[in-house]
């Protein structure tokens, strides 16, 4: 009796507290299956500075943008949202929260290595330029940059009257500075020599075989010369828009061998930003005053806190006001958030990186050399599946490796999803009957690792079998060099990758011993004994290498436009690498955050900095 | 008890240079290469093979294990842990700040747990199979079984989101100056989830344990005396119900060390269970070659309070 008595007590308690927990929650919304397709236009909203403290804002359109929002198959909960008007007096005041998710690994600027560190140092630190999309440079701490006639000396002008933190005047000694320490030998890891190999002398300085850069030299305080051992049109793109400066003044007395360990980088770094630091406590948040002595218009809110946090838990901070900005943000979550009345969804596409495959180019399955191969695979995935599930709508499907960007072939071929088609390719190109195709991806990227289950799918329709492997970071060299699961027969590993901030970045995957001096190169590094490239090697044309070598040394971006539009249209059918989609940039903001230029954010490149967070505001409604 | 005790201490130190060996050991044989893991893959496919080779030398990854072993244990004895592969403080600066925070989170949470786990263990074995015993039990699995990370978030969604009553993450208030209050505000959550778990454990095993002593002849002894009953409990019975206790206590401080990697992710809790977290995914073998020797000296230290509370639970108990 006792016992039954017992169970009864239990069972209503818990029927209790469910009953408890059901009266708590939000009220069951109206649901129903919306199925829209809405062109996302990109407002930017342009200010005009009218008085010192007063700003007339207008909203044109600038760009229509080929992201399509689609919510087919997704139950949207239909809650009438009501975001009011947005602001338009641009308000002083207040305290800013933007979202930091993985602490600051990296505090020395010169030898950030990860994303996170130069998104935390990005509201006090300055570069000289933004890379725009159109491989021009928008001026900062930079002034101008100009190429002599031969193409061998770049000089820089930099931005007058210009003020550290600490009051002294920002010189063209600064800039030096910071190169010298981004290159110094005695780092520990030292910086590799990515961009800027061809500047005299600075190999040497690297190696440790001089003291100093030959070919960087200060004309004044704020004219710095750049010479050149041989034509570099990269020079423009991706030197001068990733230097960065360092304050000599305040620096110069710690040994390069100890400036990255230095307490000096959360202590009192002096910057020229439009904030600057006040403290930085481990884990939890890194603390800016507004910089009143800022170059550019005042930056408006008084304080900034990045804070740091995990992303499930960043999301409920910013349902509850506590966070402003976030970025980046997991896409199952948007449809969500988009119902809230106090969340912003800003969208931008993305136009510098995308989801592609890379071959196993030492594979003895010749099979992909014939590019009919690799184009029977491209028909046979439904990309725009991938895009609307895994990418949840927010993504592009790409059809060559420019695509979307000023250097896109003209006349590209899209390979829309068709099986037969594809079959019919892999019947013309005898794909024989047992292939196994084995597909990596590596961890770290869910929207990386979802493709595989999406490629394997579409191997199966085409009657083939698939093999897919997810390897942790530290085990890939190990598999691209033949010493994985699948030995030297694996067929592709999933790559995130792009044009970036310069258009020759997939030289390397044309020619893996190329000059390139930026972007991927393919792995093993296993070149020929005459220094060329493996016999092995998967992937030749002539054209293509030339065409890169002609890029590589054209300083006029207008002409570099046509050369890369030239490549794309071999690519768009050869395929040295393929890709599938690109994922939008999304972000998520209160809707009292104005002034964010998402759409310019992302496409330079720089979506992971802040770009002119001066410029935004926050409305007291 | 003095030679046992000095005893104890010099066994535990070949043991403790025996855990940070086998340890270290563990670390250099794991699949994979850590200078990748270190610069990842995209750096290391724009180096030559010269700059890896280089690299690798930096990092010392180019010697035999041993060689390195030997190399951090020299450091190690002079108080030099190394640096992390990245920022500004030293692997001793970033324990020496961690520790404080995980020592505040294990000791409110091992008191709640104790507040709350050995009470219901009592109540479940005085009232066997009572309805309090069953809805105890409930709760007890309930607190076992849940994982940390959906208990957690789902604590923030609630007591955060929806009430705001406590804040969502981290160990003070941005912006505003320390307060006591402030702390305890944030350590409320954090703490609960630890000491949930724990309590969990800890009432079944008071339960099992009382229930063994409670049919014992000594405690019908010590009723028939007439004593009253809460003597007979607390005195007689749950003094000798101790024994296993301690030893499931002790067993768990340092597992509260490992335990709170999670919880300490989810409310970004500045402590040694993030730090870990971190040095994992980035394979920084510095700093989790740092915590290793915490956590080694936490469980010998753990062993030796247990064996000390052995003796103080249970007379018949003789060190010499």
């Amino acid at each position: 009796m006792r016992r039954s008595i017992g169970w009864i007590v239990l069972v209503s308690l818990i029927v209790g507290a469910v009953g408890l927990y059901g009266c708590g929650a939000t009220p069951t919304p109206e649901v129903k299956t919306v199925e829209k397709v809405v062109t996302q236009l990109v407002e930017k909203q342009v200010t005009t500075l009218v008085e010192k403290e007063k700003i007339v804002q207008q909203t044109v359109v600038v760009q229509q943008t080929t992201i399509v929002e689609k919510e087919k198959q997704v139950a949207v909960t239909v809650t009438p949202v009501v975001k009011g008007p947005t602001p338009t007096t641009r308000q002083a005041g207040g305290t800013l929260n933007v979202w930091q998710p993985n602490g600051w690994p990296e505090q020395a600027w010169h030898l950030l290595s990860n994303w996170e560190s130069g998104w935390a140092i990005s509201p006090m630190m300055e570069q000289l330029f933004f890379n725009k999309p159109d491989g021009t440079l928008e001026p900062m701490l930079g002034e101008s940059v100009t190429a002599s006639a031969d193409g061998l000396k770049w000089t820089l002008k930099l931005r007058k009257n210009v003020k550290w933190t600490d009051g002294q005047l920002f010189k063209a000694e600064d800039v030096i500075y910071g190169l010298m320490a981004r290159y110094s030998p005695d780092n520990k890891p030292q910086v590799e020599l990515r961009n800027g190999r061809l500047i005299q002398g600075l190999k040497d300085y690297v190696d440790g075989k001089a003291p100093d850069i030959a070919g960087i030299k200060a004309i004044d305080d704020n004219t710095i010369e750049f010479t050149l051992t041989g034509k570099d049109a990269t020079m423009y793109s991706l030197w001068f828009g990733s230097i960065i400066p360092l304050p000599k003044h305040a620096i110069s007395s710690i040994p390069f061998k100890d400036l990255g360990k230095d307490k000096y980088w959360i202590t009192n770094p002096v910057s020229t930003g439009p904030f600057k630091f006040v403290k930085y406590v481990t884990d939890q948040y890194i603390e800016y005053d507004r910089n009143p002595d800022y170059w550019d218009q005042k930056p408006r809110p008084d304080k900034l806190f990045m804070r740091i946090s995990n992303p499930q838990v960043a999301i409920i901070s910013l349902q509850k006001g506590d966070l402003d900005y976030m970025y980046p943000i997991d896409l199952t979550e948007i449809a969500r958030l988009k119902t809230d009345p106090k969340i912003d969804i800003l969208l931008a596409e993305n136009k510098g990186q995308w989801f592609g495959l890379e071959r196993n180019y030492y594979t003895k399955n010749g099979i992909w050399r014939n590019p009919k191969a690799i184009q029977g695979f491209l028909y046979g995935i439904d990309r725009q599946a991938y895009v609307d599930s895994i990418l949840q709508g927010y993504g592009t499907v790409r059809n060559s490796f420019y695509d979307g960007t000023p250097y896109a072939c003209p006349t590209l071929v899209k390979y829309n999803y068709d099986v037969e088609k594809a079959k019919a390719l892999w019947a013309e190109v005898a794909m024989p009957k047992d292939k196994v195709i084995s597909i990596m991806s590596w961890t770290g990227n869910k929207l990386r690792m979802d493709f595989l289950p999406i490629a394997q799918a579409a191997i199966q329709k085409l009657g083939y079998k698939s093999e897919a492997d997810i390897i942790d970071n530290s085990l890939i060299t190990d598999y691209v060099n033949g010493k994985g699961p699948r030995a030297k027969d694996w067929d592709f590993h999933v790559l995130l990758f792009g044009p970036g901030a310069d258009p020759g970045t997939p030289e390397s995957f044309v020619d893996p011993t190329s000059a390139a001096n930026m972007g991927y190169r393919s792995w093993p590094e296993e070149p020929a004994a005459n220094g060329k490239k493996s016999p092995g090697w998967v992937y030749d044309n002539p054209k293509m290498t030339d065409l890169f070598k002609q890029g590589r040394e054209e300083s006029d971006p207008k002409k570099r436009i046509a050369i890369y539009q030239q490549i794309d249209c071999i690519w768009n059918v050869e395929f040295p690498a393929y890709m599938f989609a690109s994922p939008g940039f999304v972000l998520a903001k209160s809707t009292r955050l104005q002034g964010v230029d998402w759409p310019t954010n992302a496409s330079i490149g720089q979506w992971t900095m802040m770009y002119r967070p001066g410029d935004w505001w926050l409305s007291s409604k | 008890m003095t030679q046992y005790l000095i005893r104890r201490l010099l066994i535990s130190i070949p043991l403790f240079f025996g855990i940070t060996l086998i340890v270290y050991g563990i670390y250099a044989l794991a699949p994979g290469d850590p200078l990748t893991a270190i610069l990842g893959r995209d750096k290391m496919a724009l180096m030559s093979p010269a700059q890896i080779e280089k690299m690798r030398h930096d990092f010392g990854f180019d010697q035999p294990v041993i060689v390195r072993y030997a190399i951090w244990l020299g450091s190690a004895l002079h108080g030099d842990l190394g640096y992390p592969t990245t920022g500004s403080k030293s692997v001793l600066e970033n324990l020496q700040e961690r520790l404080g925070p995980t020592l505040l989170l294990m000791a409110v949470s091992l008191v709640l747990a104790l507040l709350f786990g050995i009470p219901m263990g009592i109540i479940m074995a005085l009232k066997q199979y009572s309805a309090i015993d069953y809805i105890l039990t409930v709760i007890a699995f309930a607190n076992l079984s849940i994982p940390s990370f959906f208990l957690g978030l789902g604590m923030i969604y609630i007591f955060s989101l929806k009430l705001n009553w406590l804040p969502t993450f981290g160990m003070s208030t941005v912006g505003d100056p320390f307060s006591w209050g402030d702390l305890a505000r944030h350590l409320v959550m954090p703490s609960m989830i630890l000491g949930i778990f724990n309590a969990g454990v800890w009432a079944r095993y008071t339960r099992s344990s009382m229930l063994e002593v409670m049919h014992a002849d000594y405690v019908t002894v010590a009723r028939a005396k007439g004593l009253q009953e809460r003597v007979v409990i607390f005195r007689h019975a749950f003094r000798n119900a101790l024994l296993p206790l301690i030893t499931i206590v002790s067993q768990s401080l340092p597992g509260l060390l490992g335990g709170a990697v999670i919880t300490e992710t989810i409310f970004q809790w500045p402590g040694m269970g993030m730090l870990s977290w971190r040095a994992t995914i980035n394979r920084d073998y510095a700093v989790l070659m740092g915590v290793t020797l915490i956590s080694a000296l936490m469980i010998l230290t753990s062993n030796l309070i247990a064996d000390l509370a052995y003796a103080w639970a249970d007379p018949r108990i003789k060190y010499d």
